[in-house]
């Protein structure tokens, strides 16, 4: 694992964002693994910048995301779909057919959790898993308790959670379950960056990266993939006990 | 992990011999594991009434025991085998040949533990490992500080394991000091895996198994690592579990989707 810790949240985006750029540009047809969490928009708005000043080409790369909300199709504004397409998706020059979202409206959520895992399978899977913490540690839906070899399907969303998230806070109803990618289909992603940006994440980074392999924090599971990234901003780190093993790296 | 909470032990055994039925209507040939101790005894109770009452056939099916004591054949009143064969198999239709059972008394053990892995391959693997905790942590005889990726093999076993054996056995004899068990590798080859524990002396294990980190220390942490796990607990084998709110919430929120 390679930990990388930059100065602030702004340092970091910028700092994801190139090794993305970077990977696109060894492979141009790159199958590339969004999160659509709220820490990672910066970051997407550097790609969106990349591509619009032509630095990169988004033409051949193929999207693929984590979760969605059972219930929630793309033209839902509180969708996940929603969410990636207006901030970030429809402003690259991308081929739409290359874009895999999980569909939240399908009208049998296991069959589309089954036939998400045979696109993964049928293109190859991914190449680079752009990965965002969650505050519980939890990477994708996977929540705490979720199990270490789970593949896609449906996670029955804890409701305290998404008091938490507030998205659904000003609507009469949200979500009971999500489709999410599992933390098998996580760690078959050839390359993984792990995303913790501010003190919020701050623990559970801590126990990602320096606590026992446990199912109760699922980004744990990293410990054991071959080609993990981290990025982290100084404040992330406030809770990190071998910060010397780590890489400081200042802005540019 | 899916993790069913109920109210007390025939609720248990009832939902254990749910769950079993269930995979037998799908796969009557299904390859099934089968554990010992008091734990399983209501399911298994459950399924020889489903079998006499309903006509739960099992006629297909193969068994393979998970455990039994270093120096015990299946016909010692006081082995494993024994065990499930008098509170399970008999009572079943299930052909003699279909019943692959551990033999303690076998003249080469070790060339024992590798004949009955390689009996478990020839058949497909495992469909359904039923699995109880012990006070260690353990799942079959994986002691403490066993691999995690371990085959089956001879245990020493833990002094609480012998303790807690020793009720089995009338007074003034202990219980054996060795086992054969299916190894964890072994176990976590299983296409699913049932475990079920019960009662307030199960509180701590079960959180550490279900919630601790992933350790050899408590072999049943492992589970974590596997695809297709359920638990059933009793309310107080589950009274130690952190999230068991949100265990509850989710299993309710399956239930009215009728799964």
């Amino acid at each position: 694992m390679k930990v990388l810790i930059l100065p602030d949240e702004q340092s970091a985006s910028l700092y994801i964002a190139r090794l993305v750029k970077k990977e696109i540009e060894a492979k141009a047809d790159l199958r590339l693994g969004l999160t659509p969490c709220d820490q990672l928009w910066p970051c997407y708005q550097h790609l969106v910048e990349f591509d619009n000043r032509k630095e990169i080409s988004f033409h051949q790369v193929r999207f693929f995301a984590t979760d969605e909300f059972v219930g929630y199709g793309p033209d839902n504004p509180l969708s996940n779909a929603f969410f990636l397409w207006s901030r970030f998706l429809c402003r690259l020059d991308l081929k739409k057919e290359n874009v895999f979202l999980l569909n939240g409206a399908a009208s049998n959520p296991a069959s589309e959790c089954i036939a998400y895992e045979n696109i993964l399978k049928k293109v190859g899977g991914v190449d680079l898993g752009v990965v965002g913490l969650g505050i519980r540690g939890e990477v994708g839906r996977n929540e705490p308790s979720s199990s270490l070899g789970s593949r896609c399907r449906i996670k029955i969303l804890d409701p305290m959670e998404l008091e938490r998230d507030g998205r659904f806070s000003m609507h009469s109803s949200h979500p009971i379950s999500s489709l999410t990618v599992g933390v098998a289909t996580l760690m078959a992603a050839r390359k993984i960056i792990l995303v913790a940006l501010g003190g919020g994440r701050a623990m559970a980074i801590a126990r990602a990266l320096e606590g026992p392999l446990t199912s109760m924090v699922t980004a744990s599971v990293f410990q054991r993939h071959p080609d993990c990234t981290v990025v982290l901003d100084r404040e992330a780190t406030i809770h990190l006990k071998k910060k010397n093993a780590y890489e400081e790296i200042n802005a540019t | 992990m899916r993790i069913v909470i109920v109210r007390d032990y025939e609720e248990l055994s009832r939902e254990a011999a749910r769950k079993v039925k269930t995979r037998l209507a799908a796969r009557p040939d299904l390859k099934l594991g089968l554990c010992a101790g008091s734990t399983p005894e209501g399911l298994y109770k459950e399924l020889v009434r489903l079998h006499r009452d309903e006509g739960l056939s099992f006629k297909r099916v193969q068994t393979f025991n998970l455990v039994e004591y270093l120096g015990m054949g299946p016909g010692d009143p006081n082995s494993l085998g024994f065990f499930i064969s008098e509170n399970l198999l008999r009572r079943l239709d299930i052909p003699e040949t279909n019943r692959h059972v551990l033999d303690g008394r076998a003249e080469n053990p070790e060339k024992h533990c590798r004949w009955y892995e390689d009996l478990i391959i020839k058949a497909g693997g495992i469909d359904l490992q039923l699995l109880g905790i012990g006070r260690v942590g353990h799942i079959g005889f994986n002691e403490p500080g066993s691999s995690l990726a371990s085959r089956t093999r001879i245990k020493k076993l833990d002094e609480q394991t012998i303790q807690d054996n020793s009720r089995f056995f009338p007074p003034g004899r202990t219980a054996p000091e060795r086992g054969i068990t299916l190894g964890v590798g072994t176990i976590l080859e299983s296409e699913e895996i049932l475990l079920l524990a019960s009662s307030a002396n199960k509180a701590e294990i079960v959180s550490k198994a279900i919630e601790g980190p992933v350790t050899n220390q408590v072999t049943a942490s492992i589970l974590q690592l596997h695809p297709k796990v359920t638990v059933i607990l009793d309310e107080a084998a589950a009274s130690c579990l952190e999230r068991k709110e949100y265990y509850k919430y989710a299993e309710e929120q399956r239930r009215r989707k009728g799964e």
